[in-house]
């Protein structure tokens, strides 16, 4: 099944460049029947538990090393469900949008990467899906033409580089220990100057290519270029297979004293992240630009939650890291897909569009809105889940009035923020007419993955206690 | 019926404002017909179902249902005395703002829109009142702030916009602090259900700091819709709202919402003893009386009418928080059924106010001059709502002030006292020489935009309707606080069955 | 007897059980009837007729409900729907004197109103719940209750110096609604006096000797004051503050235990007092309006007669009256019995001062008025009114003869020596102001009519709590703009090569910190 769920993007993208007509169609049916595959392999890990095996019989140490368990599944759920939703979107705009052919075989095949990534536990495979990531995800970026080619060229550049270091840190590694399965390596890891440098190496390219703060300098640009499916695919997908590495990393691999130094300056990072990141959301100009911000932001809440992790070894709050994500990535989904709705209809990239937008798009504008309620926290949406479980941990753990207070001011900033584009849409004084009338299909799309969202809080308590397991 | 039903019915009495919002958003503008009767059978199907529940509570039947939600906090509805009070207060103040909204909304844009955030709003206040836990109570919170928000900024205009960011940064601060606090007591003790005489006493003594800490984070949650001291300020602003919704924000949903999750907090969830062994009472009620002060002074300055009104709202609000922090039995009552007086009068007053902005144009208080004569019924009602206020018996609010007033000295705060007639005399101050230009002062020529709206009546009979209606009711509950079925005895109720546990 | 309290509260009732209700009940319900009956004449051509009739019915319900009140909240009830209703009298002519006299009442009968909640919720805490009067008989008093009941309803009362209102108000209302408002609305705080506080209470008996001294002053002062005035209803106002000063003296008498003795005193006391003053102030309105016959001055003469205490009065009844209960009640060393009957005497004197005052005033009054303002215009009005006051002076002739408590007390003074220490004071007062006028001893005109105090006090306690502008939280104002712009142009433009810097100087440090 696992095998399948692997080709079969790989032989739908290339099916594609034989019948280009059909490429749609073909996307959705693979993704639709990854979907299926994937909740069927959720259901079946989660009764049986984890299971990891070796590529081609190989012994340990030779053979690519995979792993199936909950967390993964869940992920790889979670990108074929994606991808099903936002080939529906792309389908049901492509006449409007002038999207592009190239978008079909490149979302299989940034399936095929994603899914191969979450599978991995080799460093070196994992190397490759990211590398096959980050090439697609330029592809996409740049499908956008001309207005994207600054923005594709500095996420190429970036990403090279990241991975560049990602590989120096691999080679060191393999140099001292000589295997790259993380278990095995796992096994014999000690703390030296090497496996520090490799760490480090390996992470600040990681950091890179997930934008985590400081690094995310090329995020906004590349993501407000992109045609709005591919952002919306970025934003919840792309940059969370760096996340996942570098969890993998500094969770399975690292000792603990790497972990309790680097600890707070992840903390640091993230706390930085959610609020230059929320601060930039909420003054720029531009809707998608907006929106890509809110991602650095909410990507801090992941890597506070991972270097609170680390510090406090806390099951919750790793639970409370990967709900981050799924919330994310489901809420982000839906942010990118309205907000490109309303751009399209209402014809510009700037803020000031949106004024009345209640009026003229209320199904769109109350699919951001729903989001957002999820990005700020509100229950009982999946933010709010991975707030509480947060809070949870952190409460747990002692008496720090600290961590609270920042995540306080954090949602507080997401609020401001979300609620910006919100009072925006109530202006009625003069509100922006839509170049056509707004099509609804597209706008339910949107709305889709914004419920979905809300409706996690309804399997809370099964998914903090598989996530809970997990850790 | 069956226990299996009766089990659902706190669901059902939230559905019976949820489904009909929902489908009102989905109806056209022109659709009036079919959307009023979808409100009024909202409101007909809430009300036989609160009866029900009623009368089963007061056999001293407790409702509960729950779904799971968090670990160690399921979402928990939970129908018992108090929170009946609540609901039956918000299930009836909305019969009278829906046939009042009718009115005063007519042919006015986006009415669908403005119905189902309408029916939102009161469904989440009746979630907030039945929720039984802080979790569950938390959630209604939250989607109160979200449901009143875009009637705060209904009218679209920039005041309005302003006065909704305004509203949303108060609101949403305080949610999340209220998020933590609930957080904090969850890694605590969990998040069980609300039990007269609180749950926490077990861990006082191991964690008083964090306790207070919690109870701190959580008051100022709430103080933010209770309009607390210095939480208050988005209130005067969001009186940019039309009328009915400046009068069920005032009356009924936000501040009450507030004051409800105090009067929870205090008794429910810490009890009155651990209250005492943390020394939290006296804070609170110190702050309760800077607010009742503070508030009633700044009304004195107000020429907008409706900006008075919601000063004087910020006053009121904190008898109830008064009321409760005093832990008396006696000072309870008060403070409950203040909670159900100060809203039938608020929302009188702000009836009123609505009625004269409609009807004539009027927005200040100078402009009123001599508009008894004009709209003798308003004004009459207008009259008992201030009588109310200043408590002035036999109006409600004498009855509240009473009881609030003995509990004062039942509790040995004889400052509380001076504090409540000192603000009887300021919320004189500000209300009777607004009674004053309506009856004794001669109008001051033609009204500023005034409208014929009815042949035979003053203005509109779905405006004048609610008016009157609680108006009779604020001379009602004031003459006749003893009878079985006034507020006065479901708070005694309410306040033996909270005091018991003893 | 009618019991409410399955109704209302626990001891809710209303009924006339007591001899002193009764006997209030009896007179305030006759003076507002006739006061009722002459307002039917004497409003008939004002304007607001029907605002003026709401609130004559809404305070003379208050009156009586209170009067009637068999509990606490009953009481109070009646009280403030009384005195709140009794400001449309009061601001009824709607000139700027009513205006600011309304203001200055309604200031005070809501400061009053709290006052009086605030004794009554720690009266009702003190027993336990229960508001009837029975059970409030036996629960013990503290200074403070006794302190706010004592203001509460003093500022009702109106003796000094809670007076202030009422030498501005009565003026200003219309002459049947100041008969009212002096005849039986300030016997109503007086009647609460007596049943808030039980007779007997030991706390309360501290207060006994100062309540007369208090009484006594506010006797004396109230006709100082009168005297300085040259307005017909403001010396009758002041006489009102300096009779209340007896009242309260009486009150104060039953206090303690010797109630049983001094409460007939009392009760012919007010009910005397109230009609004559009723009647007193109806023909002064009367009087400032048309010329009258020469034989309505036997309507002034005999209700002032009365008040002036003059042998086989009632008024002369009572003092009598008063006189026996001084021996008869133990007071401290420095109040004593031969002391105080001095004061009533010199109080006799100065009360008839007052009124040889008013009666010159009140035919200066006459002597202004025009000879066609009255006219034969309102004739059956006229007789009409005229009707009214003879039948309250009618009743103040006949009380004294036919109702029981006065009649022994009547009886009494029939002996030589009693008129005659009864009758000097009247003499004197009479000789005096025979002097005074023959010598045209004034004082200089700038001690007449003087404009009270208390109306600037009134106008400051307005801008008090209706200001212009209050104080306002500043508004902190950052031009934070103008920085956000500094820094988005310090900000690198070029991404790539940033993020590389960053990366190799993060490189750089940690093998710096390794």
């Amino acid at each position: 099944m696992i095998i399948l769920l692997l080709v079969l993007p790989l032989l739908t993208a290339l099916l594609m460049l034989l019948w280009p007509r059909i490429a749609p169609l073909l996307t959705l049916l693979s993704a639709a029947i990854c979907s299926m595959l994937a909740l069927q392999l959720l259901l079946q890990i989660s009764e049986q538990g984890s299971r990891s095996w070796l590529l081609a019989g190989w012994p340990s140490g030779l053979a690519i090393s995979w792993q199936a368990d909950t967390l993964s599944c869940l992920l790889i759920l979670l990108s074929a469900l994606l991808q099903l939703l936002v080939g529906l979107y792309a389908f049901a705009t492509r006449v409007r949008d002038k999207l592009k052919q190239g978008f079909w075989p490149l979302s299989s095949l940034l399936q095929l990467s994603l899914t191969a990534l979450w599978l991995s536990r080799d460093l070196f495979n994992l190397y490759v899906c990211l590398e096959l990531l980050a090439l697609v995800a330029v592809a996409l970026v740049s499908l956008s033409g001309r207005i994207a080619i600054k923005a594709a060229l500095n996420y190429l550049l970036l990403s090279l580089f990241g991975s560049l270091c990602y590989l120096l840190g691999v080679v060191l590694l393999y140099g001292v220990y000589g295997v790259l399965d993380i278990a095995g390596l796992a096994s014999q890891w000690q703390t030296s100057w090497l496996s520090n440098s490799a760490l480090l190496l390996m992470s600040l390219g990681l950091m890179l290519k997930a934008a985590l703060w400081p690094l995310h300098g090329w995020l906004p640009a590349a993501h407000a270029a992109a045609p709005a499916p591919v952002s919306a695919l970025l934003s919840a997908l792309v940059v969370k297979g760096p996340l996942f590495i570098l969890s993998l990393l500094w969770l399975q691999l690292a000792s603990t004293e790497q972990a309790q130094a680097m600890a707070l300056l992840f903390a640091a990072a993230g706390l930085a992240a959610l609020l230059f990141g929320g601060w930039s959301a909420l003054r720029t100009p531009y809707a998608k630009k907006m929106v890509a911000y809110s991602t650095v932001a909410q990507l801090g809440y992941a890597t506070l939650a991972l270097g609170l992790m680390l510090k406090f070894n806390q099951p919750l709050i790793f639970a409370a890291l990967w709900l981050f994500v799924l919330a994310h990535a489901l809420a982000k989904a839906a942010c990118f897909l309205a907000i490109g709705e309303m751009s399209a209809t209402l014809g510009g990239k700037r803020l000031t569009i949106l004024k009345g937008a209640s009026q003229t798009m209320p199904l769109a504008m109350f699919a951001f809105a729903v989001a957002g309620g999820s990005l700020i926290g509100l229950p009982p949406s999946g933010g709010f889940l991975a707030k509480w479980a947060l809070l949870q941990g952190i409460w747990l753990q002692g008496q720090s009035l600290f961590w609270p207070l920042a995540l306080l001011l954090a949602t507080l900033l997401s609020a401001a923020y979300v609620f910006r584009v919100v009072v925006l849409a109530f202006d009625r004084a003069d509100p922006v007419a839509p170049d056509f009338s707004p099509q609804l299909l597209p706008q339910w799309l949107a709305l889709l993955p914004a419920l979905a969202v809300w409706a996690m809080a309804l399997f809370s308590e099964p998914l903090l206690l598989l996530l809970r397991l997990e850790a | 019926m069956s226990a299996f039903w009766l089990s659902y019915l706190p669901l059902a009495i939230i559905l019976s404002s949820l489904l009909p919002g929902l489908v009102i958003f989905t109806l056209k503008e022109h659709q009036a017909k079919l959307r009023i009767s979808l409100n009024l059978i909202g409101v007909t199907v809430k009300l036989v179902l609160v009866l029900i529940m009623l009368r089963a509570v007061n056999a001293g039947a407790i409702f509960y249902f729950s779904v799971p939600f968090l670990p160690g906090a399921d979402l928990v509805l939970q129908g018992d005395a108090l929170s009946l009070l609540f609901v039956t207060l918000s299930s009836v103040l909305w019969l009278a703002t829906t046939i009042y909204a009718i009115g005063y909304l007519e042919n006015s844009p986006l009415r669908s829109r403005f119905f189902g955030y309408f029916s939102l709003c009161v469904s989440a206040t009746v979630g907030l009142a039945l929720s039984g836990n802080l979790v569950s109570f938390l959630l209604f919170y939250e989607l109160l702030t979200l449901a009143t928000f875009p009637l705060v900024v209904h009218r679209g205009t920039p005041q309005s916009l302003a006065a909704g960011r305004r509203y949303l940064s108060y609101t949403l601060a305080g949610g999340v602090l209220l998020l933590t606090g609930v957080a904090l007591m969850h890694s605590l003790v969990q998040s069980p259900q609300f039990t007269p005489g609180g749950y926490i006493s077990a861990v006082v003594a191991e964690h008083a700091g964090l306790l207070q800490l919690a109870f701190g984070l959580m008051i100022a949650g709430l103080g933010v819709k209770a309009a607390l001291l210095p939480l208050h300020g988005w209130l005067p602003q969001a009186m940019v709202a039309p009328a009915p919704v400046s009068a069920l924000l005032h009356a009924v949903a936000v501040v009450k919402a507030g004051a409800f999750g105090i009067i929870r907090l205090v008794y429910d969830v810490f009890g009155a003893d651990s209250m005492q062994l943390l020394q939290l009472a006296e804070p609170l009620m110190l702050l309760a009386a800077a607010t009742i002060l503070y508030g009633s002074w700044r009304a004195l300055a107000q020429q907008d009418i409706k900006r008075r009104l919601a000063y004087s709202t910020i006053s009121q609000v904190s008898y109830i928080t008064a009321g409760v922090a005093m832990l008396g039995p006696l000072a309870a009552v008060g403070g409950l059924v203040h909670l159900v007086h100060q809203g039938v009068m608020k929302i009188t007053l702000f009836f009123c106010a609505g009625n004269y902005a409609e009807t004539l144009g009027v927005h200040t208080i100078r402009q009123l001059n001599g508009a008894g004569r004009r709209m003798p019924l308003t004004s009459v009602a207008f009259t008992l709502g201030a009588l109310g206020m200043i408590g002035i018996p036999p109006t409600a609010g004498f009855i509240s002030k009473w009881y609030l007033g003995l509990g004062a000295v039942a509790t040995g705060n004889k400052l509380m006292l001076l504090v409540f007639v000192f603000s009887g005399l300021l919320n004189a101050a500000y209300f009777l020489p607004i009674v004053y230009r309506l009856w004794f002062l001669p109008p001051a020529g033609s009204w500023p935009h005034e409208q014929r709206l009815s042949a035979k009546f003053e203005t509109h009979w779905m405006l004048l309707l609610p008016v009157l209606f609680t108006a009779l009711l604020i001379v009602l509950m004031g003459l006749f606080a003893s009878t079985i079925i006034s507020p006065l005895s479901w708070a005694e109720l309410i306040v033996e069955r909270e005091f018991r546990y003893d | 007897m009618i019991d409410l309290s399955d109704w209302l509260w626990p001891g809710a009732g209303l009924g006339l059980v007591t001899e002193l209700q009764q006997l209030w009940w009896y007179f305030s319900l006759s003076l507002w009837l006739v006061a009722a009956a002459f307002s039917l004449a004497f409003m008939a051509k004002a304007e607001h007729k029907g605002r003026y009739w709401l609130f004559f019915g809404l305070s003379f319900a208050g009156n009586m409900l209170l009067i009637a009140a068999l509990d606490a909240i009953s009481f109070y009830i009646g009280f403030s729907v009384m005195s709140l209703s009794a400001y449309g009298l009061v601001v009824h002519s709607g000139s700027k004197a009513a205006r600011r006299a309304g203001r200055l009442y309604l200031q005070l009968a809501i400061i009053g109103e709290l006052l009086l909640f605030a004794a009554l919720i720690l009266r009702a805490s003190a027993a336990g719940g229960q508001y009837d009067w029975l059970s409030w008989q036996l629960v013990p008093l503290d200074h403070l209750t006794i302190l706010l009941t004592i203001a509460g309803l003093g500022l009702k009362a109106g003796f000094w110096p809670l007076h202030i209102w009422l030498p501005q108000a009565h003026p200003a209302a219309p002459a049947p609604a100041s008969a009212v408002l002096s005849g039986a609305m300030i016997k109503a705080g007086v009647l609460g006096l007596v049943v808030f506080l039980p007779a007997g209470d030991p706390v309360l008996q501290q207060w006994v000797p100062y309540m007369v001294c208090l009484g006594f002053f506010s006797a004396g002062f109230g006709v100082l004051a009168g005297l300085l005035y040259r307005q017909p209803k403001v010396i009758l106002a002041y006489s009102s503050v300096s009779q209340v000063g007896y009242l309260i003296i009486l009150v104060a008498l039953a206090w303690t235990f010797s109630s049983a003795a001094v409460l007939p005193v009392l009760m012919a006391y007010a009910a005397h007092h109230a009609i004559a003053k009723g009647a007193l102030f109806l023909f002064a309105g009367v009087n400032a309006k048309q010329r009258l016959p020469a034989w309505w001055q036997l309507l002034f003469w005999l209700p002032a007669l009365a008040l002036m205490a003059l042998p086989f009065s009632g008024g002369a009844a009572i003092k009598t009256g008063m006189k026996s209960l001084f021996s008869s009640i133990p007071m401290p060393g420095w109040l004593d019995a031969g002391f105080m009957a001095m004061l009533l005497s010199a109080g006799a004197f100065l009360t008839a001062l007052l009124f040889l005052h008013l009666a010159a005033a009140l035919r200066q009054q006459q002597r202004q008025l025009n000879d066609d303002s009255g006219g034969g215009a309102a004739a059956a009005g006229l007789y009409w009114q005229g009707a009214c006051l003879l039948l309250l002076t009618l009743t103040l002739i006949l009380l004294p003869w036919l109702w029981q408590p006065l009649q022994q007390l009547s009886l009494q003074t029939l002996t030589l020596p009693k008129i005659w220490a009864v009758s000097w004071p009247l003499l004197l007062a009479l000789l005096v102001t025979g002097v005074v006028r023959w010598r045209h001893w004034r004082l200089p005109e700038r001690y007449y009519d003087r404009k009270s105090a208390v109306l600037l006090w009134s106008m400051w306690l307005q801008r008090l709590y209706q200001p212009r502008r209050q104080w306002q939280a500043p508004r902190l104002t950052f031009n934070w703009r103008s920085l956000e712009r500094a820094l988005n142009r310090a900000a690198p433009d070029n991404v790539v090569r940033s993020s590389a810097l960053l990366i190799l100087l993060l490189l750089l440090a940690a093998s710096a910190f390794w």
